[in-house]
């Protein structure tokens, strides 16, 4: 087959693949319905972790991000990525640093680089103040 | 050594292109049109898809030192079966049982699994998840894996032909679009459903399924487990990448792998662990390796030990042993 047509196939095809892709995507990606989904999707990961460690579930505006403060052991984080979620348990090498933004927002950066720096928006001051004290406290700083 | 010129076979590569392109377009209208199983999301795609023509840029250096390495093998080959059926259909089989080989090593050794890892990371399963392959291949020295059967007196353009058909084969594989076929087909032949379970991070379902075309070598070897109803896979990584930035896509354990070997206080066997062991091995037993993963679950769901893909309990096993053989 002539290069350029075995180039022309391939960029034609992603443009092509690309655009029918977009008009068919649901706009915004996964959601958390319910503080319950947060928890499912955490214990699914981490069978290990007694549901009765669980304690408060904070979830951001957005609800593509939710915090799963337990009471013994670090800070379950369920992440929205497209219309599948990521799931970690922040302990005390997981975060590089926990920063207030503003008002009601957060700022996270990991060590883990398959996890992209996370600016976070909570419904209230309470809510933020309550995850970063969570996660400071997790971390160690 | 025949000339080049003198081997005509088609080029598998070139002509797989617009099979992928055409099957893509077939699957996506399929589940559109509600007719087929299966679900497609635009930023995984199109990740996928990218990662395979980065893939394909890579390749080409890799193809020169493969194609170099195999060359000189050849030179030295020690049988002579040209290039027929029958040496076709030998080399096509014994080129499955060498991936059935490698594919168990990049499940299992570090070092590799760094760079199949990016096959495995989507957790949507549809036709452009097979394209979504790395970019780090010529790291890894699997070309030296090939050397066998240029020294048995395989061409190396049949070898490419043949690998060239093998990746074709399983491009098809990663689909939902389809169930289970017929049993003998299931059970000779690698089929979406047991590519399911390959890509699955359901505990029982790990580390298992690695052939390519041919599915008997994981039932020889003990590597393979039937896709079951009432444990529906779940696609993607055990733990799963929060990213569809496609550096950190292709490289993100390379750079884990050096951030854990660069690690103060380790001896030199711990970093050579962390370069070599399986994927999840670590010094303070912080991470989970898949058997870790597979016994934490049977200590969870004691009901289910033993069964296919899963360990019998601990205490279990100590009592069977302790048992007299009867005369
Ligand atoms: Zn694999
Ligand atoms: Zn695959």
């Amino acid at each position: 087959m002539n290069p350029l047509v075995l180039g022309g196939l391939i960029v034609g095809g992603l443009i092509l693949i690309d655009v029918l892709l977009r008009l068919a995507s649901k706009r915004g990606g996964g959601r958390l319905e319910n503080d319950k989904e947060a928890i499912d999707r955490f214990i699914q990961e981490f069978p290990e972790i007694d549901s009765s460690d669980i304690g408060r579930v904070v979830t951001t505006q957005d609800r593509r991000h939710a915090f799963i403060v337990n009471r013994s052991d670090g800070v379950g984080f369920v992440r929205a990525l497209g219309d599948r979620f990521v799931v970690r348990l922040l302990g005390s090498k997981d975060l590089a640093s926990v920063d207030d933004d503003g008002e009601t927002g957060l700022k996270l950066r990991f060590h883990d680089v398959t996890l992209r720096p996370a600016r976070l928006l909570f419904s209230s001051a309470d809510d933020r103040d309550f995850v970063a004290a969570s996660l400071r406290q997790s971390a160690g700083i | 050594m025949d000339s080049l010129a003198n081997i005509q076979l088609p080029n598998t590569g070139q002509l797989a292109i617009p099979l992928y392109v055409v099957g893509i377009l077939i699957e996506l209208g399929l589940i559109w049109l509600g007719k087929a199983k299966g679900q497609y999301e635009h930023k995984d795609a199109m990740t996928s898809l990218l990662m395979g023509v980065g893939n394909v840029a890579t390749g080409i250096i890799y193809a020169v030192v493969l194609i170099a390495m195999m060359t000189w093998a050849y030179n030295y080959r020690i049988f002579d079966p040209g290039v027929n059926w029958w040496s076709i259909l030998l080399c096509f089989v014994l080129d499955d049982f060498r991936r059935y080989v490698y594919h168990a090593g990049l499940h299992r050794i570090r070092w590799w699994w760094a760079d199949h890892v990016n096959h495995h990371s989507s957790q949507h399963y549809n036709l452009t998840t097979a394209l979504r392959q790395p970019w780090t291949t010529i790291f890894t020295g699997s070309f030296l894996l090939y050397l066998p059967l240029a020294w048995l007196g395989f061409h190396p353009l049949l070898i490419l032909f043949v690998g060239g058909i093998n990746l074709a084969y399983q491009f098809l594989l990663h689909t939902e679009t389809v169930g289970k076929l017929w049993k003998p087909i299931e059970y000779v032949m690698n089929t979406p459903s047991h590519h399911r379970v390959h890509h699955s991070s359901n505990p029982r379902y790990l580390d298992a399924n690695y052939g390519c075309v041919f599915i008997i070598w994981d039932r020889i070897f003990g590597t393979f487990v039937e896709e079951r109803e009432e444990d529906m896979p779940k696609y993607g990584l055990v733990q799963n990448i929060g990213t569809f930035n496609l550096f950190y896509v292709a490289f993100h354990e390379w750079i884990s792998i050096f951030k854990d070997v660069i690690r103060p206080g380790l001896t030199m066997r711990e970093r050579l662990m962390y370069m070599f062991a399986p994927p999840g091995w670590s010094h303070d037993g912080s991470r989970k390796t898949s058997e870790e993963l597979k016994a934490q679950y049977v200590r969870l769901h004691p009901d289910q030990a033993g069964m296919e893909g899963l360990p019998e309990l601990p205490g279990k096993n100590a009592a069977r042993g302790m048992v007299q053989p009867a005369e």
